[in-house]
């Protein structure tokens, strides 16, 4: 009964004029980043934090999180038309997708589809709003050890769900937390690799960061790829109602698809990316019809696409309720939040319900003008698809420069973004992914004050993160998963050398 | 070259010298650890495993995806990376205004705009477009160059 309340006193919030239009705002926004190709989640929510500054905290929180969930959206009718994917999560789609729009059917794959997020993205906003206030609370007992081993439990998982090797991974969230440490040392006000410099003294700035290593990097990928004018299929509205047997079909998949991908967006990681291929690879042995996976089988997009939407949900759940963020957009959205004064975690549920239950009638609210925006108006997108990428692409470049100066008004931030775009270039190329480093950066500072203050309680003794059951248990989990790759690791590095 | 040793070697130098510099910050007691605490141990994690990668990529190197430098489209790359430093040299003098605007002729050049009336028309569009939302609606205090009366 409380929920029902706590949610009706949400709509209050997520309902007044500016809210909405904030949301609409965010979820249009966030549509555009799906749709084009080269402009993911983490990197379109960094630039639009500048313009939150002078907002009310609730309403920047809404439009950030539109952004987020949106972008799940749009990235399918790029897969769909064009065969390349507007972001990561949308990769799988392209699969079947695109075979069915070759077959004449991209009006029933975009609708199911859009149906699918729908669905996906509602349940999941049901399933936050059921489990974060119970887990929140169970978190006001966590103490630093806890803190601490939680955060070496999800970097222990999260480096070989990166792409590349998990050693690689690992290395870059070392290197992210040693970024981390920057500046002036909260605890005794000592300045760490500074050189002096007082543009230093805050830190490497996170979301310029981003914005370099998200932005600018995979505009200097594109520019190594000559552009061909993509082929956009045209589609008209009467074909955007799927088949009777269509339907029947893609059901289940989407209700599949939801749980699997709630769940697998707890995961430290690239959840909706992990979410949309789990999800296909289910639907695939699942369906009776495997001859058709390959060739335009309508569950293999209903499936993936009710994923990656219902990944983005559940991965809400360890930032609202432990104010720990397991993705690199979900970093960002915690620069939004602390920009604003707020930091998530146990306490926030209670201490600014407008806020907590704002945002997530906002959700609701959201999802639904995204139906209408990606059914109806989803010609508006594609026809987007059609401006050439050598228009688009300088556009993202100075979109970054300026959000990168608007964020203090100073060249140093321009200049981070920069150096860290082209150390993200030489990275991917490489094979290490910047994900762990993001996290990394963001997270450093929280790990380090959980540890010293751990060893501060303990008297200098590491026995307190086993003494302690919970963090004994995540530690332990921790170097399970570590032996766990390391064994599967090493027969397949034999049978490589045979 | 292959990018596997170049990249883990440069990785090892890079925790080589951050450990170095963490030798020197205050550790601290177990009992009250210092600023150098972290950083010391993250020092030592980064040395080890990039010195495991740099190890295994000298006796047997992994095909990355991709080179690290390719030949033919580095000149553009490198282009575009300049580019962005000149505008960051140049923003505080010229302005932001008439610096977007060259900006986007460059880039859309770059990026192999054929029409100059196209690269004309954008340039245009997009500066006045960036003066509308950012300056009139969002107020971002924009550098105007020296040669703006103030």
């Amino acid at each position: 009964m409380e929920v029902i309340f706590n949610l009706l006193h949400g709509f209050s919030v997520a309902l007044t004029p500016v809210n909405l239009f904030y949301c609409f705002v965010g979820v249009l926004l966030g549509t555009l980043v799906g749709v084009l190709p080269g402009v993911g989640p983490a990197a379109g929510l960094a630039l639009l934090i500048p313009a939150t500054f002078g907002m009310h905290p609730t309403t920047a929180v809404i439009m950030l999180s539109g952004l987020y969930y949106g972008s799940m959206y749009g990235g399918s009718t790029t897969s769909i038309l064009v065969n390349i994917p507007g972001e990561a999560a949308s990769v799988v789609t392209c699969i079947e997708g695109h075979q069915m729009a070759k077959r004449g059917r991209a009006g029933a794959a975009l609708a199911v589809s859009a149906v699918g997020s729908w669905i996906a993205g509602t349940m999941s906003v049901l399933f936050l709003m059921f489990l974060a206030p119970p887990l929140a609370s169970a978190a006001l007992s966590f103490g630093p050890p806890e803190y601490f081993s939680l955060m070496v439990l999800a970097f222990v998982v999260l480096a070989p769900l990166a792409s590349g090797s998990a050693t690689k991974g690992l290395f870059m969230a070392a290197f992210g937390l040693m970024l981390g440490c920057v500046g002036i040392d909260p605890i005794s006000g000592y300045q760490r690799f500074t050189f002096g410099r007082r543009e230093l003294l805050d830190g490497i700035g996170f979301v310029p960061v981003v914005m370099g290593v998200f932005g600018i990097a995979e505009v200097l990928s594109s520019a190594e790829k000559v552009f061909l004018r993509p082929e956009v299929l045209r589609i008209k509205f009467w074909d955007l109602w799927p088949k009777w047997f269509e339907w029947a079909r893609s059901w289940a998949a989407m209700i599949r698809g939801s749980f699997l991908g709630f769940f697998a967006g707890l995961i430290p990681g690239p959840s909706p990316v992990i979410a949309s291929f789990g999800s296909y690879a289910v639907e695939k042995r699942m369906s009776k019809n495997q001859k058709e996976f390959g060739h335009g089988a309508i569950e293999g997009v209903a499936g993936p696409e009710a994923a990656n939407n219902a990944a983005v949900g559940g991965a809400f759940i360890p930032l609202l309720s432990l104010g720990i963020p397991f993705t690199p957009a979900m970093g960002v959205l915690l620069s939004g939040f602390l920009i604003q004064g707020i930091r998530p975690g146990p306490m926030l549920i209670n201490e600014k319900p407008d806020l907590f239950w704002g945002l997530i009638a906002s959700m609701y609210v959201g999802n639904s003008m995204l139906l209408i925006l990606n059914l109806p108006l989803v010609g508006v997108f594609a026809s987007i698809l059609r401006v050439s990428q050598s228009i688009l692409l300088p556009l993202v470049t100075l979109f970054c420069l300026i959000g990168a100066y608007s964020l203090n008004n100073s060249l140093i931030d321009i200049v981070i973004m920069i150096g860290f775009g082209v150390f993200g270039y030489f990275m991917r190329k490489a094979d290490y992914d910047p994900a762990p480093m993001i996290l990394g950066m963001i997270l450093g500072p929280m790990m380090e004050r959980a540890l010293r203050q751990s060893l501060i309680i303990s008297q200098g003794s590491p026995e307190i993160f086993l003494n302690r059951p919970l963090s004994a248990m995540m530690l332990i989990a921790a170097l399970l998963f570590l032996l766990y790759s390391a064994i599967r690791w090493v027969p397949r590095h034999r049978k490589s050398k045979a | 070259m292959n990018s596997d040793r170049v990249s883990s070697l440069s990785f090892w130098v890079v925790s080589v010298a951050f450990l170095y510099a963490s030798l020197h910050m205050p550790l601290g007691q177990p009992k009250e650890p210092g600023p150098g605490f972290m950083p010391f141990i993250l020092g030592l994690i980064m040395v080890s495993i990039s010195g495991g990668l740099s190890l295994k990529a000298l006796i047997r190197p992994e095909v990355a995806s991709s080179k690290l430098i390719e030949k033919g489209s580095i000149l553009r790359v490198a282009l575009l990376v300049v580019g962005l430093v000149i505008y960051c040299i140049l923003l505080p003098w010229v302005g932001f205004f008439v610096l977007t605007f060259l900006f986007e002729i460059v880039f859309l050049k770059l990026f192999g705009v054929p029409k100059w009336r196209t690269i004309l028309v954008v340039a245009i569009a997009v500066t006045f477009g960036a003066i509308l939302i950012f300056e009139t609606w969002l107020h971002v205090p924009f550098p105007k160059g020296v040669w703006w009366p103030r």
